[in-house]
């Protein structure tokens, strides 16, 4: 039996601040609605980097806290078979990076495929290249990503029945960031606009930078 | 340019049939893995409610699904068996809902055409031209009308 981490803690208070954000919206409107520092939904008090590792589209060992440390950093769980809120996230993303080159150049984008069956490296390396070759891929065993979604705090992936070929996943619907400093201070649920990505980016970018 | 196209686009779309049962603003995105998603609006202007139950796009396979996000921030797809749509009223397709899943549809690129039929329980078929979109564009189409 896998004990609570303070991750863990911090994600059950974190589900309490989404059920009262209502980010079950199927609209792109303003699911965030926060008076705070941030546009994206704060946390109650700031959350370490956790550590996992995976491995990544080049086939090498990527330690997810070493590899992205001093960096800002965006993490995603997704699967390429999904045309729908999956790119819609990496779109918003990538549209406000390209349009700050000094932002973008010290921000890892991480994206975790939670559907080893499908998403080999090649897979992922393919789809992440359609909106940037410096985006990260992760991919690793049912257990490794079981591991890193438990560090993260966040429900396992539910995979269908994958004797269907066209086999959905469910999955957290979360874009995690974390500060140069190391430091997660917001969550970025479905909906997010392009202005509070760019918004929060800003701001995360020029802390501990 | 592109967004005169997609202004272009919407305009056409706008016009419709003379169905009471209407499908506009339809756009298919430019897939990033091996699936493309349709996103619309329909509208029943008529005064009988209606069901989709089927969407047929020329050269491939469709389903229709439902993402659905729980207080927990967990996403899952599922798939959905018709659209119930009611008198005077219309039903907004939009990323992180209801959509249309165009299978394997990698090869289709901003600027293709899709002949799609949406076929009721009740009201007669409605046929029309689908224009695939960067994912892009779609977001800042659907972000600039709000």
């Amino acid at each position: 039996m896998k004990s609570w981490s303070s991750a863990n803690l911090v994600m059950g208070i974190l589900m309490l601040v989404l059920m009262t954000a209502g980010c079950t919206s199927a609209e792109l409107g303003d699911p965030l609605g926060s008076e705070g520092v941030f546009q994206g939904v704060e946390l109650p008090e700031p959350s370490p980097k956790p550590s996992f590792v995976l491995t990544d589209t080049a086939g090498d060992p990527y330690d997810f806290a070493a590899a992205t440390d001093g960096k800002l950093t965006l993490l995603y769980f997704g699967y390429t078979f999904c045309p729908d809120i999956c790119p819609v996230h990496l779109a918003q993303i990538t549209s406000v990076l390209d349009r700050n080159p000094p932002l973008r150049e010290n921000t890892e984008v991480v994206f975790v495929s939670v559907d080893p069956e499908r998403d080999s490296p090649e897979v992922i390396r393919e789809y992440l290249n359609g909106f940037s070759e410096d985006y990260v891929g992760l991919t690793g065993s049912t257990e490794e990503l079981r591991t890193a979604e438990e560090a993260l705090g966040v429900p396992p992936a539910i995979i269908g029945d994958t004797s269907d070929p066209d086999y959905l996943v469910g999955h957290t619907a979360q874009v995690f960031a974390w500060a140069p400093d190391g430091l997660g201070y917001t969550i970025y649920p479905f909906g997010t606009r392009q202005s509070q990505w760019a918004h929060d980016l800003e701001i995360l970018a020029g802390m501990g930078s | 340019m592109k967004w005169c196209a997609a202004g272009l686009v919407l305009l056409v779309a706008a016009c419709g049939s003379g169905n009471s049962l209407n499908v506009t603003s339809a756009y298919a995105t430019e897939p990033s893995g091996p699936n493309a998603a349709v996103y619309l609006d329909i509208t029943n202007k008529g005064g009988t409610p209606d069901r989709l139950v089927d969407v047929a796009i020329d050269g491939f396979t469709t389903m229709l699904h439902e993402t659905s996000i729980s207080a927990d921030g967990q996403a899952t797809m599922s798939q959905v068996m018709g659209i119930d749509i009611s008198e005077k009223s219309s039903v907004a397709l939009r990323p992180g809902g209801i959509h249309i899943m165009i299978m394997d549809a990698a090869g289709l690129v901003d600027g293709d055409e899709l002949s799609a039929t949406f076929t009721f329980e009740k009201h007669p078929p409605v046929t029309e031209m689908i224009p695939v979109v960067t994912l892009d564009a779609y977001l800042e189409l659907i972000e600039s009308q709000q």
